[in-house]
């Protein structure tokens, strides 16, 4: 399934899940610093690349392609909402003068994509090349109270598994008549509606599952003299790797102070008006 | 007995979930020995799995209620005690295993426990290597385990709780959702336990045949009260007691007390044997006596005799292959399948020789990959799925997996209104739908406040509704209780003489056996065999190679071949009254 973890023994596997989380922090910060749609789609590339070195990229090109409805959704409705100084070209929904299409606000949506994208990609990486008992294990190194910590990996766990069973849910509504394929995204999401109650009712048993599994297995039995068959140690490529992205953090934030006309949508948007005369 | 004799003392215990109207155990007193092996048994909801949790604590450190009582694990009192400490002493394994499974790898997955309990290192790497051995998963120390087969996770889940040495082992239901291939597996990992270490050991199950003759005591539950216990041959001698309540006890036994009432005693000490093994012991002699009347044995039903004649086809796969999305392995191969309408034909095969993926392209939730399916000579690929589910109805194994509506009404309502049916009409068939399964009083009810049984009779109502022509059920009977197993497959046996066509997908061989016409066994994508369930059965090299252990007295039968006695029998009364005859007793 989408979201399950793959085992593998690469670069990304290794590192600490500690760090997988701070380098995912800094991620999320860099992609909600800026707005301009060639930094964020080098951005999106740059942690698409993470899936190359992962070892997973064709089942990154199946998952981006599987959520590419809700992407091109996400697209369509940042035009509506684009806070853009500029005259519609035209309306979506003319009657009402309701969805105004400009050039800008096509390059800032594609901006916004490319955030979605780029934290999508990070969110799903760190949940595919960790395992939930590392994941947990490495809040409890952090110091996290082993209840929060269970709770967090059990909920980050619980996204495959809402998967997995919406799959199967889907095919029993379809098999009772209920119609899902429709290409029409906002269909494709109304269909969705009916497998709700039984979707939320097997994640919550299956979260419960794990969480019993966990218990049963004498978790937090003595949490600081745990010993590991593989010590959770923050190793050279761990500090490297925060380094790295503290660095392009720093620098991001320096760019959007001093220049935040190459962070903003008018960047991309100046450069094709030049080139496109538009 | 003192009290270091002892590992798990119940006093008067009742234990009541919170929000529940009812306790789920009552008034239990249960004293288990150290080293003792004791099988519990009961109906669905009976209260086996709620003291399951209590045996390690998860009552009431993790599931919440009333605990009144006292439960007592070596010495420690199950309230006062936190879980970690009583998981170390009392291991528990549960009936799913892909639920306990949270590792990356099978080796990781033993070593997790260990790890909890602050092992040293090479103490842990040292457990890991013997857990390897007891699952024989030696070549599998770095594999993902949600890419092992079900008997194979779950033999990993026993070795993962035998890592952390409790000195108390408990199984719930450790086979119930395993085929009879995992099924074999687990239990020799549970035998090889059994006979190799002096643990206590506490197994609940339904599978009464396999484990009896390991064990030294059987307890019996029911409505949360302990109903029955004693040795194994003494339980199963309550044969009727036992199945009002739900539980079927081994066919071999019942047999025995068939045969006493019709002058033949294969009983010692009033107690009937319960072992295949035993009860061929105790007949031989018997049959020894009239040896030289009667010795030919009755050969196997012939080719023709077992072949089933088509009338009037509904479902037709010409051709038909599948191979799933990202990968290349053929799920099914050149299936050629014609099903008349009015048949009860029952799939059986390991998990991953094809069943499911046969049946769903019946209802188009698969489409071919190569070949055709026509149903009622529509070419499924022309035909939308939603469309088919007027025809074909499918009931998936989980019913909780259909279920959309918070009551009873609207969730059997709801394919009626996909299809856009008058409202008159909707409540009409609501109703009837209801009343065919026996399930006319809970239309008002909550779903989730049902049993799983019921719930699976709903799910099955939701489909009736539909008033398809085709119904398949796939896997009825996982995890229900025999008695449960066996209203399913009678209320498809009535949905059939009333004109359906049934096709079921079950492991359940002793269930098939007795009530299906026409049994289809699958291997590696493809259809082995076609015909009779007496044709079947009587192949035991076929059913050994699909690691399908033919129905219990189709066993004896073979066991008893050189006596006369057909190999193709299906039922208790049928051998019965071939024994009977073959005795000269009236």
């Amino acid at each position: 399934m989408s979201f399950d973890y793959q085992p593998g023994n690469t670069l990304f596997h290794k590192l600490d899940p500690r760090t997988k989380f701070i380098v995912f922090g800094f991620i999320v910060v860099i992609a909600i610093s800026v707005w301009d749609p060639i930094m964020l789609g080098l951005l999106g590339f740059f942690v698409y690349s993470w899936s190359i070195v992962a070892g997973i990229r064709e089942r990154a090109n199946k998952v981006v392609i599987k959520f590419l409805p809700i992407f091109a959704f996400g697209y369509v409705l940042n035009i509506a909402f684009a806070e853009v100084p500029e005259p519609a070209m035209f309306y979506l929904i003319p009657a009402w003068q309701f969805f105004p299409v400009s050039y800008g606000r096509l390059v800032f949506a594609a901006g916004v994509l490319g955030r979605i994208v780029s934290i999508f990609l990070g969110v799903w990486i760190v949940l595919v090349v960790t395992p939930i008992t590392s994941m947990i294990l490495a809040f409890v190194k952090s110091k996290m109270p082993p209840e929060i910590a269970l709770g967090i990996g059990i909920g980050m766990a619980s996204v495959p598994s809402f998967l997995r069973e919406g799959k199967i849910i889907m095919e029993a509504q379809k098999a009772r008549a209920h119609k899902t394929d429709f290409k029409n995204p906002i269909k494709k999401f109304m269909a969705i509606v009916p497998v709700v109650i039984p979707l939320i009712w097997a994640t919550l048993r299956r979260s419960q599952s794990i969480a019993v599994a966990i218990q049963a297995r004498a978790f937090g039995y003595d949490l600081t003299g745990r010993t590991y068959r593989t010590e959770l140690a923050m190793r050279r490529a761990d500090w490297s790797f925060i380094i790295l992205f503290a660095s392009l953090f720093v620098l991001v934030r320096l760019v959007a102070y001093y220049y935040p006309f190459y962070v903003s949508y008018n960047f991309t948007y100046s450069l094709l008006k030049s080139l496109f005369h538009i | 007995m003192t009290s270091e004799d002892t590992d798990i003392v119940l006093e008067n215990v009742t234990f009541t979930y919170e929000d529940a109207k009812r306790p789920a155990v009552k008034n239990i007193n249960l004293t288990v020995r150290k080293g003792e092996k004791i099988l519990v048994t009961g109906p669905s909801g009976a209260g086996k799995t709620t003291l399951c949790r209590m045996l390690n604590g998860l009552i009431p450190h993790f599931f919440y209620g009333n605990l009144v009582g006292k439960v007592v694990i070596r010495g420690l009192d199950t309230v006062s005690n936190d879980i970690t400490l009583l998981s170390a002493k009392a291991g528990l394994v549960f009936q799913n295993p892909e639920e306990q499974l949270v590792c990356p790898t099978v080796a990781d997955e033993i070593a997790f426990g260990p790890e909890n309990l602050c092992v040293p290192r090479e103490e842990i790497e040292r457990r890991v290597v013997e857990g390897l051995e007891l699952a024989r998963l030696g070549k599998y120390a770095d594999v993902n385990p949600y890419s092992l087969s079900g008997g194979q996770e779950q033999s990993l889940c026993v070795a993962s709780i035998v890592a952390m040495h409790p000195e108390i082992l408990v199984l719930d239901e450790p086979t119930a959702n395993l085929d009879s291939l995992g099924t074999r597996l687990v239990h020799s990992i549970i035998t090889r336990l059994i006979e190799s270490e002096q643990k206590t050991l506490v197994i609940v199950s339904h599978n009464l045949s396999e484990l009896a003759s390991y064990v030294d005591r059987i307890v019996v539950f029911n409505g949360g009260e302990k109903v029955l216990e004693g040795k194994p041959a003494e339980v199963f001698a309550q044969s009727e007691s036992l199945h009002k309540i739900g539980l079927a006890p081994p066919q071999i036994s019942r047999l025995a007390l068939m045969l006493k009432n019709s002058g033949v005693d294969l009983l010692r000490d009033g107690f009937p044997p319960f072992t295949l093994e035993e009860a061929y012991s105790r007949i031989v002699p018997l049959l020894e006596k009239t040896r030289s009347q009667k010795l030919t044995p009755k050969p196997s039903s012939s080719k023709q005799e077992n072949s089933v004649t088509v009338e009037e086809p509904i479902v037709v796969t010409q051709n038909l292959t599948h191979v799933y999305e990202g990968t290349t392995v053929e799920a099914v191969k050149d299936l050629n399948v014609t099903i008349g309408r009015g048949e009860f034909v029952g799939i059986i095969g390991q998990n991953g020789s094809g069943k499911t993926t046969l049946v769903k392209h019946f209802d188009g939730l698969l489409r071919p990959t190569k070949g055709k399916v026509f149903i009622n000579g529509k070419d499924t690929t022309t035909v939308q799925a939603s469309e088919l589910a007027k025809t074909v109805g499918y009931c998936f194994q989980n019913p909780d997996h259909q279920m959309v509506a918070f009551k009873v009404r609207d969730e059997v309502q709801f394919g009626l209104k996909n299809i856009g049916i008058r409202k008159e009409e909707v409540t009409k068939r609501t109703i009837e739908a209801l009343d065919e399964v026996g399930m006319g009083y809970a239309i008002d009810e909550y779903v989730y406040e049902l049993s799983q049984g019921e719930r699976q009779k709903i799910a099955v109502a939701s489909l009736l509704v539909m008033r398809p022509q085709i119904l398949i059920v796939d896997e009825p009977t996982t995890g229900q209780d025999p008695v449960t197993s066996m209203r399913m497959f009678e209320l498809l046996r009535d949905l059939n003489a009333k004109g359906s066509t049934i096709i079921i997908v079950s492991h359940n061989l002793d269930l098939v056996a007795r009530f299906v016409k026409r049994v289809i066994v699958m291997k590696d994508g493809q259809i082995l065999y076609d015909g009779t369930p007496r044709g079947a059965f009587s192949r035991p090299e076929m059913l050994e190679a699909t690691s399908c252990n033919p129905p219990e007295m189709t066993r004896f039968g073979q066991m008893l071949s050189r006596y006369g006695i057909p190999n193709d029998i299906l039922t208790i009364e049928e051998m019965h009254d071939v024994l009977v005859s073959r005795l000269g007793v009236s």
